[in-house]
């Protein structure tokens, strides 16, 4: 165990280099001791760049050995040699000493962290969508040596949801490559890593527009959330989603707040990922680029809707792939004809209140979620009567039309909505909970603001 | 159960005492009433949750620490009887890279059967499969001509070469 265990972190240092070439290009860190103040968002930024590097790497008929591994992220990683881009740092310097009580709130985070990562390295292959879809594929990776249609796209594995995309089963089988073997419980701590580190990444993300206190306190919110526990180190993908796209969200906020362009390529970078994780991240991204283009005024909705259009045609290699070889990117589950049909929709009018409803009872769920929802409501609606209404609508704006396209999902699917509610609503609310959870604290500040102009930010 | 509520108990103190840390901090920087009340309940219910949140993992932990090689390799077929030990035949049987063409009388056996028998690779019917598999519920059962039934149910025969 402990070979594989440092296999994992061999190939998470690859990942860890790519991002850390990319972040300094983007302007993150100058310094040594600016890169361990993003080590964790610096991270995340490599996962998601190898692991679409690596989707795009199968998708060419490459085999993902270790070599390519090493070269791609040495690749990224070359990323850092650019002349670093004018304009000073994009994130505000590190704070050299921490009020006592954010280093409190920052060693509950830590064990937390501690915590889910053994867990999820002792955590045993026993969901079903993770060992039937997610680690079978990255099984079949490594195995079989790339993409082979005989189970990519082959009639028997028609119900493994073989459209879905390839980030997390690639991302595995690096995994299972630096491991030198299939080690199923290991392997839960690649998805469980992405979690701690969207915890870490949120505050310095944050940093100069919330206090830090608030920010360590929502980040542990969200880190001891019963749910987000469970589903951390379970090998499933909702996790993964909700990181990236958290990622995605706050860097597009920030990218409204400030204009700094490195944060717009950041959102087009997550925005990537999420698509290249589940299928469900689409509507997600175009969601979340419809609001960006909308709250970017008229300035900047070009250059908005060039991040959206770069992020979606990343993943447009993978369709390419799908078609080539004939696998049926409906999945039977939605009727793709029949989703503009009034009649068809009309007879299943009745699905949008149960779904509607049964997800705001999953997202509400104090057993499962805490107090995130309702906080984050709170918040929205105080600084929708106060004078900061821009962030409030933006991300209420973002999480009520995730849920909507979630809605959708429900509406026009052809599977009964009792399985849909019974196999997937608790997992599909992950990504509207989180997204609210790691806005927590820009909502508090928002909430707190009076009147316009009126600036209480630290 | 008593163990969580005992704890959230006997950590409350810690919360609340991290809660007015919280609301001191957010008071030196001016941060308003209503930032101060959000953030401070924000802190208070994280920490408060905490103990709960440990005590679940550290308990997992303690339970997946203990289960054995093989109920590791096999947790998502554990509930299935007979499972574990038919693909182990089937492993044995079936050389690597071979093809198979499987029946089975449940999406859960089947599931199981594509992830386990990897690196030998599913094919549809007409799709020249090296070997056949039925899996029936039960012993016995319908089952291809010339095929030995590995375990209970579960009839394997290699298919003839044209």
């Amino acid at each position: 165990m402990i070979v594989h265990l440092l296999g994992l972190a061999v190939a998470n240092l690859c990942f860890l280099a790519a991002g850390a070439g990319i972040g300094r290009a983007l302007g993150l860190w100058r310094s040594p001791r600016e890169l361990v103040a993003v080590l964790a968002p610096v991270y995340l930024i490599g996962v998601a760049a190898a692991g679409i590097a690596a989707s795009w790497a199968l998708v060419a008929g490459l085999d993902l050995a270790r070599w390519q591994v090493v070269a791609g992220c040495a690749l990224l990683a070359a990323a850092g040699l650019l002349p670093a881009r004018a304009g000073g740092p994009v994130l505000p310097p590190w704070p050299r000493t921490q009020a006592p009580i954010v280093r409190a709130l920052q060693a509950a985070v830590g064990l937390v962290v501690v915590l889910l990562l053994v867990d999820a390295a002792l955590r045993p292959l026993a969901e079903w969508d993770a060992w039937a879809m997610w680690t079978m594929k990255a099984k079949a990776i490594t195995l079989l040596g790339g993409l082979d249609a005989g189970v990519f796209a082959g009639v028997p594995y028609h119900h493994l949801h073989l459209d879905y995309p390839l980030l997390l089963p690639a991302v595995e089988a690096i995994g299972f490559r630096f491991m030198g073997a299939i080690d199923t419980q290991v392997i839960h701590l690649q998805a469980a890593l992405l979690t701690a580190a969207l915890l870490v990444s949120l505050p310095r993300l944050l940093a100069g527009r919330v206090p830090a206190a608030v920010a360590w306190g929502s980040a542990l919110l969200i880190g001891v959330a019963p749910s987000l526990i469970d589903q951390a180190g379970a090998g499933l993908a909702d996790a993964p989603l909700a990181v990236f796209f958290a990622m995605a969200a706050v860097c597009a906020w920030r990218w409204l707040a400030e204009g700094r362009r490195e944060l717009l390529l950041l959102t087009a970078l997550f925005a990537a990922a999420v698509l290249a994780t589940k299928r469900e991240g689409t509507p997600f991204v175009a969601v979340l680029f419809l609001v960006v283009i909308v709250a970017a005024g008229r300035g900047r909705r070009r250059e908005a809707a060039a991040a959206g259009v770069a992020a979606l045609a990343t993943a447009i290699p993978w369709q390419l792939w799908l078609h080539a070889n004939g696998v049926d990117t409906s999945n039977g589950e939605i009727p793709y004809a029949k989703v503009v049909d009034p009649g068809y929709l009309a007879g299943r009018l009745g699905r949008i209140p149960t779904g509607a409803g049964s997800l705001v009872w999953h997202a509400l769920q104090p057993g499962a979620w805490l107090v995130i929802v309702p906080a984050a409501a709170l918040a929205v609606v105080l600084a929708a009567r106060g004078g900061e209404r821009r962030t409030a609508v933006f991300v209420a704006a973002v999480a009520c039309l995730v849920l909507a396209s979630t809605v959708w999902a429900y509406w026009v699917g052809r599977p009964s909505l009792h399985y849909y509610l019974q196999h997937s609503a608790r997992r599909v609310v992950t990504t509207p909970v989180v997204l609210l959870g790691a806005f927590l604290p820009v909502l508090c500040v928002a909430a707190a603001r009076g009147r316009p102009g009126r600036d209480r930010t630290s | 159960m008593a163990l969580r509520l005992l704890a959230v108990v006997a950590w409350l103190p810690i919360g609340v005492a991290v809660a007015y840390g919280v609301w001191k901090a957010l008071d030196r920087e001016g941060a308003g009433r209503v930032m101060q009340a959000l953030g401070t309940g924000i802190a208070f219910v994280a920490i408060a949750w905490l103990p709960v949140a440990a005590i679940d993992l550290a308990a997992r932990t303690r339970h997946d620490v203990r289960l054995s090689d093989r109920a590791v390799e096999n947790a998502g077929a554990l509930h299935s009887k007979g499972l574990i030990h038919a693909i182990s035949q089937l492993r044995a049987t079936i050389p690597a890279g071979d093809t198979y063409q499987l029946s089975a009388y449940s999406s859960r056996v089947s599931f199981w059967a594509y992830t386990s028998l990897l690196p030998r690779i599913a094919v549809g019917p007409g799709g020249g499969a090296d070997w056949r598999i039925v899996w029936n519920r039960h012993s016995g059962g319908s089952a291809p001509a010339g095929a030995t039934e590995l375990a209970p149910g579960v009839w394997v025969v290699r298919a003839a070469q044209p």
